[in-house]
């Protein structure tokens, strides 16, 4: 082919009758025909090569315009209301491919209006549009809300008089101030000691009674069994007596009846001689007859010998009767003496036995005078322990004082030499301030430490006057005297076990073997010391501070709100779950492009663009239950009103003690949970990336409504309560606002139920608890910042002077008025926040509410606040009362208020304390997660409520264009063999907003 | 060579050369008009887009975000901006309705990149042989129709040379672009 080409044009030149050379003629034509149409073929070329340039630049502006115009139809929505752009989901947003199909469609009607019109070098035109990057992806999102926010929201805050650099840095100060709390917890661990000590005393002394009651038995015993034992000595000596008498009378009676006989036996022989010499004087004397005479004789002699035999036989009988008598008496003397022997044993057991008890009950004494000394570090022999005690205390405080003041001094040195370098003079304002603060708190340390010094030594004070009066029961019951006592009793048992009832002729005489009961304590007078010790520990001067503390915190959830009913939407989460897969701060990821890698791997310049995006969705990590903390707390708090209100009127120090340790214990319960969320709070204060996030959070401060501020405008001036302010009522199943506990526990199953597309108002408090629960969120809020106020207010209440005074006048239970203030002055504070018509609360406060002045201050705000002047003037008689006017003007006199006219410094409205929350406390995933939530959910209510379909979705809302396209575009001089259009393939953009 | 053919190279190199040469200057006038229309065309859509965003601006900067103030501590008034707003197709500064004027001085503007001096625009018009230079151009079919902004000119370019008198060739070129309300 290419052969037959050379030939012919050989021929044509110079053979043939028609050749174009022939000779000189037409030479110079042939010859720049020769030269000039490769000049002109360059020249030709070279315009195609510019035309097809000037194509392709054209048809990379048609697809920039084209994106743009598709770009320009955007959300109008989330434009006025968020200032958010994002492309409109023309077609309800049902799946991605409406949204994409709508994005094509619009694209291809721009591009062809301009592709052709502009140049008449294309073809055609192929291209293929497609949204990217949606306003789910958080960092999409993100930029965004730092687009819209560089130049607003400074502004705004410049505006609103938002001093934030410097709320920070208070905010940074009190969260770094762990110094209080630690305070209040090792006063309340000095007072839960002083309760175990008392449970302790209280346990030795109901010990003591039952051993002096157990002696008084001893002694009731010890007096029967000496009575007892008298009464057989006695006995056995009557009968002794008895005895010898009787058989004295019996042996008197024989020796009458002998001498009878004898007698007669003298009569007998008389008649006998007499009638012998009768018979004699008949036998000499005939004449004489005696025999009437010796008849009459014999006669009495018969009657005689009658008479000696009966004699006789009374002798005998009387000798009977005397051996009889001495059997008997020998008998009953053997057997009052073994009474005597048995009663002598027992008498000799209840000796020991009293002589024990007299001991146990002074060994009881003794314990219970240890306690007492450990108690009160006194006791009557060392008067000066406590003064001792004393010192070493205020040692330790000068100690801990002293080092506070060296660690702050070393880092006032520091900014001394910073402020030396400082370049400007803002940097030096700057630090002198933090100079400032660490001055501030080498102060209050002092303050604090002198105040809790003063509570201790009044506490120390108090229990040793209180128990005065049972130390001064028990001090007679010394060992000395209990020795003494017992050393009587031993030898008198000793004594009474030598006792030879024999030996005794006489009734027992009391002194020998009996020693009168010794009176050391009785039940009664130790009954009476716990008395009054109760009277004094017990005594409403101690707690009637407490008391009317915690009735200011019952009378307070009468008449404050915890939240606003009016905003009680409950979303429909399985509505976001069916049709959007869920809430956007659910996902994990939201958004993915296939085109990413290949188009990052095409294009470096890319690369950078795409490697922005982050698609992954991590929620950052709590740390703590901060709903659980905050229900620890509210729940430590009633149990310790229960426990303090359940002290009463004991009356027995061992009810006392436990009732105590109850209340500490509650109040440990309680501390630990500030103390978690102090550390929590701590943690999570991250004020790095400051411009970003003060940005981010400055949006969603202005952009969303909070409880406060639904009824307003957002930044882009549309307004915020796009339903009207009533929203559905579902709190019905909530419990009442006075059972916070149950409230706090019934908000935690927060998922679930409900009808409504988007919250009445409270949107920023979504942000903080998540809840699909408008009042469940509002209540976390409420608690949330409550933990806030508490962090805040802990060191004005700890160098308040007057809160001082009181806690002074409460001496053991000051510990726990410094507790009830710190913990329900913050509650205070977050009602008249979080009231309807809400004010202002000082960042950093300077006099406390929970005071009778403080009082004063805070019945200015209830002109505005839903409690009457009427209630919190009772309220404030009440607490003034509770300790007394004269105790009070001396405390008061002590501890002088140094700002009782102002209030603090950098008030702060409900809405800027939210603002703050958010930006120093709550992580930046979580905040544009739950925006993007909150953005849906106003999206998918505005879509209803004007009639434009039900479903947005922010995972179709795309904020980019990724443009392809292809054209094709002939020749500008066409040639045969070469007339195939010239194809310029994928030229490739991206736009967004 | 014979001498009745003596003089006819340099005649027939006098007219065909003059031939080849006007038709390199006419392919030449390609260049030119291929520049011109490329600059038009890509000012244009600059101007369209441009215009076409200015709905936007008047929404975010005027209108209740608080944002004019810092706008003018920046940059200075707002008014100064001339911005168009669509919503009754006026000025935004002189409140006319004038929109072929706005979109022509913005288009003078991308043209030359210098705001509203027009002299540059006019040489570079000039340059690309735009007759009448800006007077030229006849923004006059602009329009907006269904939240579109239509921009179109027309205008005529002369050849860089005239060859054999002719005469310069009309142009229309056109463009779109959603408006950002």
């Amino acid at each position: 082919m290419k052969k037959n080409i050379l030939k012919r044009f050989w021929h044509r030149f110079f053979k043939g009758e028609k050749r174009l050379i022939n000779g000189s003629k037409g030479v110079i034509s042939l010859f720049l025909a020769i030269l000039m149409v490769p000049f002109a073929s360059i020249a030709a070329s070279l315009i195609n090569a510019a035309r097809i340039n000037s194509a392709v630049a054209v048809f990379d502006e048609a697809l920039c315009n084209a994106s743009n115009s598709t770009l320009g139809t955007y959300d109008e929505f989330l434009r006025k209301r968020f200032g958010l752009l994002a492309i409109k989901e023309q077609n309800g947003g049902a799946t991605a491919e409406d949204v994409q199909g709508f994005i094509q469609d619009t694209f291809d009607i721009y591009m062809e209006e301009n592709g052709y019109s502009l140049s008449n070098t294309f073809f055609d035109m192929d291209t293929d549009a497609e949204g990217m990057f949606p306003l789910a992806d958080k960092s999409v999102l993100l930029s965004e809300i730092l687009e819209y926010s560089k130049y607003s929201v400074p502004t705004k805050t410049v505006e609103d008089a938002i001093d934030i650099d410097n709320l920070i840095a208070q905010l940074e100060k009190a969260i770094d101030n762990m110094f209080p709390c630690s305070s209040i917890l090792n006063a309340l661990n000095n007072t839960a000691k002083k309760a175990d000590q008392l449970i302790t005393l209280g346990q030795d002394v109901e010990a003591l009674e039952n051993a002096i009651v157990t002696q008084q038995e001893k002694e009731n015993a010890y007096n029967i069994a000496y009575s007892e034992f008298q009464s057989a000595v006695n006995d056995y000596v009557q009968k002794k007596n008895d005895g010898q008498r009787e058989i004295e009378e019996l042996e008197e009676k024989i020796r009458k009846a002998k001498q009878k006989v004898d007698s007669i036996d003298e009569d007998i022989e008389d008649i006998k001689e007499e009638i012998d010499d009768l018979w004699d004087e008949m036998e000499e004397n005939e004449d004489v007859d005696n025999s009437d005479e010796i008849d009459r004789l014999e006669d009495r002699l018969d009657d005689l010998r009658k008479e000696r035999s009966e004699a006789n036989s009374d002798l005998s009988k009387a000798k009977s009767e005397k051996t009889a008598a001495e059997a008997r008496i020998k008998a009953e003397l053997a057997e009052a003496e073994a009474a005597v022997n048995e009663k002598k044993s027992a008498y000799a057991s209840k000796i020991g036995e009293y002589s024990e008890a007299v001991g146990d009950a002074g060994e009881k004494a003794g314990s219970v005078q240890e306690d007492l000394m450990t108690i009160t570090g006194k006791d009557s022999l060392i008067d000066d322990y406590f003064d001792a005690k004393k010192d070493e205390a205020k040692e330790d405080r000068d100690k801990a004082k002293q080092a506070i003041k060296e660690s702050n001094d070393i880092q006032i040195a520091k900014i001394d030499e910073q402020i030396a370098k400082a370049s400007s003079e803002k940097e030096k304002k700057a630090l002198e301030n933090k100079k400032k603060a660490f001055e501030k708190e080498t102060a209050d340390s002092a303050t604090i430490i002198k105040n809790i010094g003063t509570i201790e030594d009044a506490a120390n004070d108090a229990y040793a006057e209180g128990l005065n009066s049972v130390n001064d029961a028990v001090k007679d019951v010394s060992k000395s005297a209990v020795n003494s006592v017992t050393n009587g009793l031993n030898t008198l048992q000793s004594d009474v076990e030598g006792f030879d009832v024999k030996k005794l002729s006489n009734p027992l005489e009391d002194a020998e073997y009996y020693r009168p009961p010794s009176a050391l304590l009785s039940k009664e007078e130790l009954e009476h010391a716990v008395e009054d010790a109760l009277r004094e520990l017990a005594s409403e001067s101690i707690w009637g501070i407490i008391k009317a503390i915690v009735g200011f915190f019952k009378a307070i959830f009468t008449v404050f709100a915890v939240y606003d009913s009016h905003l009680a939407a409950v979303i429909d989460v399985s509505y976001y779950e069916n049709n959007n897969g869920g809430f956007q701060s659910k996902k994990k990821v939201s958004y993915d492009s296939e085109h990413k890698e290949a188009d990052a791997a095409m294009s470096a310049a890319y690369k950078e663009l795409l490697g922005d995006f982050a698609l992954e969705y991590t929620d950052a990590d709590d740390g703590i239950d901060l709903i659980e903390t905050l229900k620890g707390i509210i729940v430590g708090i009633g149990n310790l009103s229960k426990a303090i209100a359940d002290l009463g009127n004991p009356t027995k120090l061992l009810e006392f003690a436990n009732n105590l340790q109850k209340i500490v214990t509650e109040a440990q319960n309680v501390i630990k949970n500030v103390n978690d969320v102090f550390a929590f709070l701590k943690n999570l204060f991250s004020p790095e990336n400051i411009y970003k996030k003060l940005l981010l959070t400055g949006y969603i401060s202005y952009m969303l409504s909070d409880r406060m501020t639904y009824d307003g405008s957002a930044l882009t001036g549309e307004k915020f309560n796009l339903r009207g302010q009533t929203g559905a009522d579902n709190d019905a199943d909530l419990p009442l606002i006075s059972d916070m506990a149950a409230l706090v526990e019934t908000i935690k199953d927060s998922i679930g139920g409900g009808s409504d597309k988007c919250f009445v108002g409270a949107e920023k408090e979504y942000l903080f608890f998540g809840s699909n629960k408008e009042i469940a969120n509002q209540t976390a809020v409420f608690g949330f910042i409550y933990l806030l106020r508490l962090v805040l207010d802990i060191g004005p209440v700890l160098t308040n002077g007057e809160v001082a005074s009181m806690a002074t006048a409460a001496t053991i239970a000051a510990p726990l008025v410094y507790l009830l203030v710190v913990l329900i002055e913050p509650l205070i504070d977050t009602f008249i926040l979080t009231a309807q018509g809400g004010q202002k609360i000082p960042l950093i406060k300077t006099s406390v509410f929970l005071t009778p002045s403080g009082l004063s201050n805070l019945i200015g705000h209830v002109t505005t606040l839903e409690l009457t002047e009427d209630e919190l003037n009772k309220q404030k008689e009440h607490l003034a009362g509770a300790f007394g006017s004269e105790k009070y003007a001396e405390v008061q006199a002590a501890f002088p208020s140094e700002n009782d006219t102002t209030e603090g410094i950098l008030p702060v409205d409900y809405s800027t304390l939210l603002f703050l929350m958010m930006f120093v406390f709550t992580p930046k995933n979580k905040l544009l997660s739950r925006t993007a939530d909150i953005i849906e959910m106003e999206s998918v209510e505005n879509l209803q409520n004007n009639g434009g379909g039900e479903i947005f979705n922010l995972d179709y809302s795309y904020t980019y264009i990724r443009a392809e396209g292809a054209f094709s575009t002939n020749m500008f001089i066409p040639i045969k063999e070469m007339s195939e259009n010239v194809s310029i393939k994928k030229r490739l953009i991206y736009k967004g907003y | 060579m014979r001498k009745k053919e003596s003089g006819l190279l340099s005649l027939e190199a006098s007219i065909v050369v003059v031939i080849f040469l006007f038709l390199m200057l006419y392919l030449y006038s390609f260049f030119i008009v291929f520049e011109a229309r490329n600059a038009i065309g890509h000012s244009m859509l600059a101007a369209a887009d441009s215009v076409a965003f200015d709905a936007y601006a008047p929404d975010k900067v005027v209108d209740g975000e608080g944002l004019s103030t810092v706008y003018g501590l920046v940059y200075g008034a707002v008014e100064d901006l001339n911005l168009f707003d669509h919503q009754g197709f006026t000025n935004w500064e002189t409140g006319e309705i004038d929109a072929p004027a706005v979109v022509k001085e913005r288009f003078l503007a991308y043209l030359s990149g210098s705001g509203k001096n027009t002299g540059e625009a006019e040489q570079i018009l000039n340059r690309l042989h735009v007759v009448g230079g800006v007077s030229g151009l006849d923004f006059s079919k602009s329009h907006v129709s269904d939240d579109k902004l239509y921009v179109t000119v027309e205008y005529s370019l002369d050849y860089t040379f005239q060859v054999f008198g002719l005469k310069g060739v009309k142009m229309r070129q056109s463009c779109c672009s959603k408006i950002w309300k």
